[in-house]
């Protein structure tokens, strides 16, 4: 790569060329002039001295010695180098006297100097012609100023001896001097060429100034500039340019030391920004890990250090994969984030530096350049193993505790209802002794309601544990409310308990089992009257159960919501109320219709809840996904 | 006069059961539905034995049993606790207590030797007796005459 010349350079190189070109011209103009104005004087001279050699010649004549013309001309043309020739022709153009040519010679009269009176093609001559001059140049190159003066008649020329020109022509001839320009033309050439000295030197001198002019103003500063902008890009923010010229450059230095000010400040705000974050991402006790474009670890924190066992330089510059316990669980993460541009809490394994392997929750986001290209990722992992082990015994101990419970649940509600068998019985044998038919009959029927709740549990227990698929239909789940409320609705008012139903209008239907839904909320009701029973309302306060049926808060899902005004439940029963076997209908229920109702509702893919305030009442709600229950909770059977 | 024994139990027919059988061996039953009205009979009658289930809605057998062994008037009237799970509880507490029991889940008996416990350490007597159910009307009646002899 060609390297660029410096800016002063340039400049001085323009300079230079302006300098040539202002200089040149000058010299040309100067040389044109002198010229011009040494050959003009040139022929003023030879004008002059053209007319005093003619006054010469005419005194000459006059006194009568013409004769001594051609000596004069002789000695004229000997003594000075500078008359090439001076010679006399006659007007019918013979030579009468010449120093080059023999007198005789018969001139072109179409030829100058004849051609300048005459014209080329007539004789026909312009007797008021005076004197007149040319410059010649010879085929040789020699160059010469020609004067030509006429000379005209005097008084007495037609007398004397020397003429043969007729007395009535005005016009004798014409003496014709040629001044050798070598002379001059020396001169100039001496000229030009001290005009050439003048001109080289003006160049030399004009760049030489030039270079030192543009070094000291533009040159010197320059480099000032180029070296505090060097101070820049080496880090030293404590150079300032400082004093102001008030010129541009000067501006250009106010600028830059107001950039490296604020430069300046921002890089100690950065520097003590990047300690804070270093600071937090060292003292985390979570593995924070970031991994460029190509799954590069970058940074390893101190966390990851405990946890993982490696250290930083360990595993700076390896690859993320091989922290993976399971290689395919990173490339489900790697999946994910492609997709949704951030993992949150993926569980997966870590392998530590023991070989042991730890359970972490992963969190992955995206880094992005403000350019919005990716720089690498971001991930924030929590060591989880203690709590998985933790949560893993808490489980088991829970579902000790359920069974144990539900065992217990069993056994009680079977000992109650071998109880009424019992004294069932007891009374039959006791009336068949005493004959006592009253008693044989209260005796019978408390046998028949022993089998009877022990069918009821029986069938209860089927129910729970029964597989059957559900039978989805699209269900409008008001009307189904409806049904059953005109169903039931006897049954409140011969217990003067009020039912109600509130079904929110324009509700899409619900994919679900109509039959199974029916005997939720049949469940739920029959669990409101009982409890409206159980309870001893005040005067001014009316047993109240209601219905209602809307949109569920959860987007997507339609909510049943009963609701009684009993006396409610403490937390602890309210806990408990889906647990198979728990009951508090003393020895009537059988524990399982919540258990049974939580069970249906979770089978399409809904929610069941549960509100309580004792003393004041009971609300559960059972919320349907409209869409019916996924793939995976509709394959589970009930 | 025959000796009168009070009956609390929420099931009307173990209430019905148990006065036949009493009333065929010759003692007064007087039934009572709930703790509230357990206690109101008890004043009315001043039985001479109470036969009080554990679990019952409103107030529990344990509640109505504390506030007879506080009663000046009710204090030595002997109390039979019939209950699901009084195999339990007839064992010796401080075997009990000791963890040695395989059923370390089951809640009812953890809250009801919970319940003695307390009793206990409030200086209350413990029941005099319990009977598991379901009651076999003649263990109940031997276990009667054990408490307050022939009617």
């Amino acid at each position: 790569m060609l390297k660029t010349p410096p800016l002063v350079w340039k400049v001085n190189g323009v300079f230079l060329a302006i300098l040539v070109c202002v200089l040149g011209v000058s010299a040309l103009v100067t040389n044109q002039l002198h010229t011009h104005a040494a050959l003009a004087s040139a022929r003023d001279v030879s004008r002059v001295s053209s007319g005093i050699i003619l006054q010469d010649i005419r005194e000459l004549m006059v006194m009568g010695e013409t004769m001594r013309v051609d000596e004069l001309l002789e000695r004229l043309a000997t003594d000075s180098p500078i008359y090439r020739d001076i010679r006399l022709v006659t007007h019918d153009g013979r030579v009468a006297a010449s120093n080059l040519d023999s007198p005789g010679t018969v001139v072109d009269q179409a030829a100058w100097p004849c051609s300048h009176c005459h014209g080329v093609d007539s004789l026909a001559g312009d007797s008021t012609a005076g004197v007149f001059d040319d410059i010649i140049e010879l085929e040789d190159g020699e160059r010469f100023i020609s004067v030509v003066i006429p000379v005209f008649t005097e008084p007495g020329c037609a007398t004397a001896e020397c003429h043969t020109e007729p007395a009535a022509s005005s016009t004798l001839g014409v003496l014709q001097v040629d001044f050798s320009l070598g002379g001059v033309e020396d001169h100039i050439a001496q000229s030009a060429s001290h005009i050439r000295i003048a001109l080289l030197l003006s160049v030399l001198f004009g760049a030489l100034a030039t270079w030192w002019l543009t070094d000291r103003l533009v040159g010197r500063r320059l480099r000032a500039l180029r070296d505090g902008a060097q101070h820049l890009a080496d880090h030293d923010f404590d150079f300032r340019f400082g004093h102001s010229r008030g010129d541009r450059i000067s501006q250009v230095e106010g600028i830059l030391d107001n950039v490296t000010s604020e430069l300046s400040s921002t890089i100690s705000e950065l520097s003590s920004t990047k300690e804070y974050l270093q600071g937090i991402l060292e003292s985390s006790g979570d593995i924070i890990i970031t991994v460029d474009p190509f799954g590069i670890i970058t940074t390893f924190n101190r966390g990851a250090e405990e946890i993982l066992g490696y250290t930083r330089d360990e595993e700076v510059g390896k690859h993320i994969e091989t922290l993976f316990a399971d290689p395919r669980e990173r490339d489900v993460a790697i999946d994910q984030l492609q997709h949704t541009h951030h993992v949150v809490n993926y569980q997966t394994h870590f392998l530590a530096k023991d070989g042991e392997v730890r359970n972490v929750i992963l969190t992955l986001s995206r880094l992005h350049a403000p350019d919005g290209k990716p720089i690498g990722t971001f991930g924030i992992s929590k060591d989880v193993t203690k709590e998985l082990q933790l949560q893993r015994e808490v489980f088991r101990s829970a579902r000790m505790a359920a069974l144990g419970q539900a065992l217990t649940g069993i056994q009680h509600t079977i000992k109650n209802m071998l109880n009424v068998l019992k004294g069932g019985s007891y009374m039959v044998k006791t009336a068949l002794a005493k004959d006592d038919r009253q008693m044989l009959a209260e005796g019978w029927e408390m046998v028949q309601q022993g089998i009877a709740n022990m069918t009821e549990m029986s069938k209860s227990m089927l129910d729970f544990a029964r597989e059957r698929p559900l039978d989805l239909k699209p269900t409008d789940l008001g009307g189904l409310a409806q049904r059953i409320l005109t169903l039931n609705n006897g049954e409140f008012e011969e217990q003067d308990v009020t039912l109600e139903l509130e079904v929110a209008p324009d509700l899409p239907s619900v994919d679900c089992d109509p039959e199974l839904i029916h005997s939720v909320v049949m469940d739920l009701l029959s669990n409101a009257l009982y409890a409206c029973a159980e309870k001893h309302f005040r005067e001014e306060e009316r047993p109240l159960v209601s219905i209602e049926v809307h949109q569920g808060e959860v987007e997507g899902y339609v909510s049943i919501v009963v609701s009684d005004n009993a006396e409610g439940m403490p937390d602890e029963i309210r806990r408990k109320v889906f647990t198979p076997f728990f009951s508090t209908k003393k020895k009537k229920g059988t524990g399982m219709g919540l258990a049974v109702v939580a069970r249906i509702v979770s089978t399409h893919g809904g929610m069941t809840r549960v509100e309580s305030e004792p003393g004041l009442g009971s609300t559960f709600e059972v919320l349907l996904p409209i869409a019916g229950p996924s793939v995976r909770e509709e394959d589970a059977d009930v | 006069m025959s000796k009168k024994v009070l009956v609390v139990d929420d099931d009307e027919n173990t209430v019905k059961f148990l006065s036949v059988a009493l009333s065929e061996n010759g003692y007064e039953p007087v039934g009572a539905y709930d703790g509230e009205e357990g206690l109101q009979k008890a004043e009315e009658t001043n039985p001479d034995l109470i036969l009080l289930d554990v679990m019952m809605p409103k107030r529990t057998g344990f509640v109505l049993f504390k506030q007879l062994r506080r009663h000046e008037k009710f204090k030595d009237i002997p109390v039979m606790m019939l209950t699901g799970v009084a195999d339990v509880l007839e064992e010796d507490e401080s075997q009990a207590e000791g963890d040695t029991f395989e059923r370390p889940y089951d809640s009812l008996r953890e809250s009801l030797k919970k319940a003695i416990k307390k009793m206990r350490d409030e200086g209350l007597e413990r029941p005099e007796k319990f009977m598991d159910k379901p009651i076999d009307p003649d263990e109940l009646i031997v276990a009667v005459k054990e408490l307050i002899g022939e009617p």
